[in-house]
């Protein structure tokens, strides 16, 4: 019996990751490090400055490739395939009518939640871990690997690099972390789930939009977008430790303050469908 | 019942609330003055320059209000640290500091970073966007001697400051700070020449160390500085040496310059050097920098330079024509004629000068 | 089972006014007694899914309690809802995962059972419900019928107290919907208490023991079948040339509304409730005595057994409009 209040969470990431959808989720998603290295791979060596971060530095080390596979999809393809996972987490047993028959086994709504949002979290982890781990693969595959150069040009040996790109795929998970409470959210709120991910992505887009236009610097801070990229600070020596934290706090409030929203929503609603 | 079940949503709305409340009132307690022994302007004048060199570690935000058009940023990385990127923004360096040879600044952009390194007789720079190094080997007399680099720690702004102190400022203490968690008094200079567009420099300074904190450059009729910069955190500790000890990367393009030798031929292939060597013209707060054979056909290229020239005035008068720009802190008069005058004071000021060095 | 006092399901005043301002349920008091198979009947829109609905707690009552098992809903719902299997307004399953898969997920959900015996609970319910054979097919190829089954296994996952079933018969075919009866006779026998809506009255007829009656939001008739099938009450039906005198004789008997209808032919038609109501039902023998001492020929003597269908149309109005 003391496996119990797992059997739930575990058929619950069973169902997440059974489903056709997600798993195309997650293949895009890979496909993201791949064309990146093939592309670099074909074209001449050199042209710095231009392109993503760390574009430059793949052909000298095919450590780059998962870090670069992480900053081109972290924008938009991460917290989208987020948003389409956390936006079906309620909507979605509401529109098939799951959710009545769940409800009277008796699953406890605020347990529903809670069970519902742990595993939109291992799937944005997920997420993360696949672009890291393709990212990772394709580089070494394609590419010479050894000590890595960081940002402070201080050259470190390729397990501690490999650490840090590990570190660097979990602080992107507990970013994401952050839209899919925004997205289970919007998932109590409506039938549709189509509904819950398209909020949960354009609200994602517009945070962003925000965040690069500069006469609304004063907001910045407050936006759940602005410390994502935080995340190269783990690639400087010594690590500052400050812009993560404030990352993690930001995330953190925000994840709170959602999951209090959709609990009072979830725990007051008619289940009508 | 229904109370019940609709008395849910208060829980997240007290949650919003206190969260709110957290962000108001956590910045009126940080910079609550901190109440500490009277001092004079002279003491803290002294004590600043007397001040014992202190290791530290920290890091610094920079912010300029110039008054330049903002331009929205596009993706990742693409943020450049070059030193003119100063003037616009908000910047973010980390600063390490164990006496006089010894010190690193690194300017912190998103997935980019520019280092300045002095150890010794050792300085480097590094730039992570076009992975070049410089190596400067100084001569050993100078191993102890202050590197002069961008003034974007509060102790270098402070010495140029102080520096300014003449009979044409006021310095008064007018209370007290708290900056990266520190007390600090606030030291004010202010320019008494209306040619100034200084309205006033404030400096925070630390009550125990003498360190300078913040500096803060108020331009006239503005509530808010046109130039910041100031500690978020601050350790007075000596740093780890590893932070000092760059050797570059493979793979890296480094120069390598000695200082006092000649450069080498062709290492730097920049004509448009020699020409724009600047004079200065005046004194104290109202000097104005004169730079001849400006050619602004070469810097086509700059949109954000194209833009600013595009919003210039034009002037005219005994010393020729061209056009002026005005910023919150900054002037500059442009002549047809190649010159280039740069000052923290008004367009007249400018004017004046072009005349006299005509 | 022993006998235990508190009803199976018992409401006061239960009430449920939408937001758009509609009073689905109005001031219901169900009482449900241990053991009994209720139907809980209803033309299409006279409240029953959503009176289930509040039942379960999955939509919450504007006003009035109620208690499932003795205990109150829906603040017990925990400890109550285990001993509850429930099918509301037909299966409703995940289409990409196998019907045992969907049942597996329910079962997972419920803490009060220990993991082990899982597999073992859903082949039996699959069993029950005669799916077994299809327990590996995805749900979204399962025809009607098979996704009924499947939403009746669900509720079958584990032995019940209570079993609330909304309209289990839909979309079954012949076969199917005798195998319900079966099924539902057979919880009835096992103990169990079964609620059943329909808006079937044939349905209803065959397998429960007492009957709800519900018409625009409101429970119109509750008791035994028995009593329902009093309330209807009999009436006699005369075939006469003579229809005034056959009434007059009738009337004098004591019979209820007396009413002649033309007929076809040479005879009319005198029909009559044999019960006004408050008195003793006339006997017919009696009747016939004293219409042929009245010298009245009499041709025909019908004594009519108005179906449930009837009274079922009399008490929630007759019309093909749904109610709303
Ligand atoms: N969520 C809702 N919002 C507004 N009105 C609703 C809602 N759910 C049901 N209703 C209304 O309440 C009334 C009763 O509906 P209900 O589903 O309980 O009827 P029913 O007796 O189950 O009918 P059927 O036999 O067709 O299943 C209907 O008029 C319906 O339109
Ligand atoms: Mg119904």
């Amino acid at each position: 019996m003391r496996s119990q209040p797992l059997r739930l969470f575990r058929s619950e990431l069973r169902l997440v990751f059974g489903r056709r959808r997600n798993q195309a989720l997650l293949a895009v998603l890979s496909t993201a490090p791949i064309l990146i290295g093939i592309a670099v791979r074909v074209s001449s060596p050199g042209g710095d400055g231009e392109g993503p971060a760390f574009l430059g530095q793949i052909t000298q080390n095919g450590l780059f490739l998962a870090f670069t596979a992480l900053t081109v999809t972290l924008p938009f393809f991460l917290p989208l395939s987020v948003a389409v996972v956390s936006g079906e987490a309620i909507a979605g047993e509401a529109s098939s009518g799951t959710l009545r028959n769940l409800l009277v086994v008796p699953v406890d709504r605020t347990r529903l939640l809670l069970v519902k949002y742990a595993s939109i979290v291992v799937f944005g982890l997920a997420a993360a871990l696949v672009v890291w781990g393709v990212g990772l693969i394709v580089g070494l595959l394609l590419f010479p690997h050894g000590a890595v150069t960081l940002l402070s040009g201080t050259t470190v040996s390729f397990a501690n690099a490999l650490g840090r790109a590990l570190l660097v795929a979990l602080y992107v998970a507990a970013m994401l972390a952050g839209v899919g409470a925004i997205g289970a959210f919007f998932s109590t709120l409506t039938e549709v789930p189509m509904g819950a991910m398209a909020a949960t992505a354009v609200l994602t887009i517009i945070s962003e939009i925000v965040g690069a236009v500069p006469q609304v610097r004063v907001i910045w801070p407050y936006l759940f977008t602005t410390p994502w990229l935080a995340f190269g600070d783990l690639l400087r020596s010594p690590v500052p430790l400050h812009a993560m934290a404030i990352g993690l706090l930001t995330e953190g409030v925000y994840i709170a303050l959602f999951l209090l929203l959709a609990w009072a929503r979830l725990t007051t609603k008619d289940i009508s469908s | 019942m229904p109370f019940s079940l609709r008395s849910r949503w208060t829980i997240p709305a007290a949650g919003a609330t206190a969260v709110a409340a957290a962000l108001v009132i956590s910045p009126m307690v940080a910079d609550a003055s901190p109440s500490l022994p009277p001092r004079t302007a002279a003491e803290l004048l002294a004590s600043t320059t007397a001040a014992a060199d202190h290791p530290f570690s920290g890091t610094v935000v920079e912010t300029a209000r110039l008054g330049l058009p903002d331009l929205p940023m596009s993706g990742a990385g693409s943020t450049s640290l070059s030193a003119t990127s100063l003037v616009t923004g908000s910047h973010t360096a980390r600063v390490w500091y164990a006496g006089p040879g010894r010190s690193r600044i690194a300017l912190v952009g998103d997935l980019a970073e520019s280092d300045v390194i002095r150890n010794g007789t050792d300085a480097w720079t590094w730039s992570s966007a076009t992975n070049t190094a410089q190596h400067l080997t100084l001569p050993s007399e100078t191993a102890k001697a202050p590197t002069p680099t961008i003034d974007v720690t509060p102790a270098q702004a402070a010495a140029k400051a102080l520096a300014a102190i003449d009979p044409t400022t006021t310095v008064t203490v007018e209370g007290t700070a708290s900056i990266a968690g520190r007390s600090a008094y606030e030291l004010v200079l202010a320019p008494r020449d209306a040619g100034s567009l200084v309205a006033q420099v404030r400096l925070a300074i630390d009550s125990v160390t003498s360190t300078p904190l913040r500096v803060e450059v108020f331009a006239r009729g503005a509530g808010k500085p046109a130039f910041e910069t100031a500690f978020t955190s601050i350790t007075f500790a000596t740093p780890d040496p590893a932070v000092f000890a760059f050797s570059p990367p493979r793979g890296a393009k480094v120069t390598e310059q000695t200082m006092g030798a000649a450069p080498a031929p062709g290492a730097r292939p920049d004509a448009a050097k020699d020409a724009a060597q600047p004079t200065v013209v005046g004194t104290g707060w109202t000097s104005v920098a004169v730079i001849k054979g400006v050619d602004l056909s070469a810097a086509g290229g700059n949109a954000q330079l194209s833009t600013l020239l595009r919003s210039a005035k034009q002037v005219s008068g005994s010393y020729g024509t061209g056009r002026v720009v005005t910023t919150a802190l900054v002037s500059a008069l442009l002549l047809d004629d190649g010159r280039l005058l740069v000052g923290a004071v008004t367009p007249a000021v400018l004017e004046q000068a072009a005349t006299r060095a005509g | 089972m022993p006998a235990d006092p508190s009803p199976a399901i018992a409401t006061r005043g239960l009430t449920k006014r939408f937001r758009s301002g509609q009073v689905a349920v109005d001031g219901i008091d169900l009482m449900v007694p241990r053991g009994c198979v209720y139907g809980f009947l209803g033309p299409n829109g006279s409240g029953k899914t959503t009176t289930i609905r509040m039942l379960l707690g999955l939509v919450s009552a504007t006003e009035g309690e109620h208690e499932l098992l003795g205990e109150s809903m829906p603040a017990h719902a925990a400890s109550v809802l285990p001993r509850v299997g429930a099918l509301v307004e037909g299966p409703a399953f995940h289409p990409y995962l196998s019907g045992r898969a969907n049942l597996m997920r329910l079962d997972a959900g419920d803490r009060s059972v220990a993991a082990a015996g899982a597999g073992r609970r859903v082949d039996e319910a699959l069993e029950r419900v005669g799916l077994a054979a299809a327990a590996g097919k995805r749900y979204r190829n399962y025809s009607l019928g098979m996704r009924q089954r499947l939403g009746l296994a669900g509720a079958l996952l584990r032995p019940r107290d209570l079993l609330v079933l909304d309209e289990p018969t839909n979309g079954l075919d012949p076969q199917g919907t005798r195998e319900v009866r079966t099924l539902v006779r057979e919880l009835g026998a096992e103990g169990s208490t079964v609620f059943l809506s329909s808006h079937l009255l044939s349905e209803i007829e065959q397998v429960s023991t007492h009957v709800g009656v519900m018409s625009h939001g409101r429970l119109v008739f509750q008791g035994t079948l028995t009593a329902l099938r009093q309330a209807a009450g009999v009436r006699v039906r005369v075939e006469t040339t003579r229809p005034d005198e056959a009434a007059a004789v009738m009337r004098a008997l004591g019979t209820g509304t007396t009413a002649v209808h033309a007929t076809s032919g040479v005879t009319s038609s005198v029909v009559a409730d044999l019960s006004d109501g408050d008195g003793t039902p006339v006997d017919t023998a009696q009747l016939v005595e004293q219409l042929v001492k009245a010298g009245v020929p009499v041709h025909e003597v019908v004594v009519e057994r108005p179906d449930l269908e009837d009274l079922f149309v009399e008490l929630t109005g007759e019309g093909f409009d749904v109610d709303q």
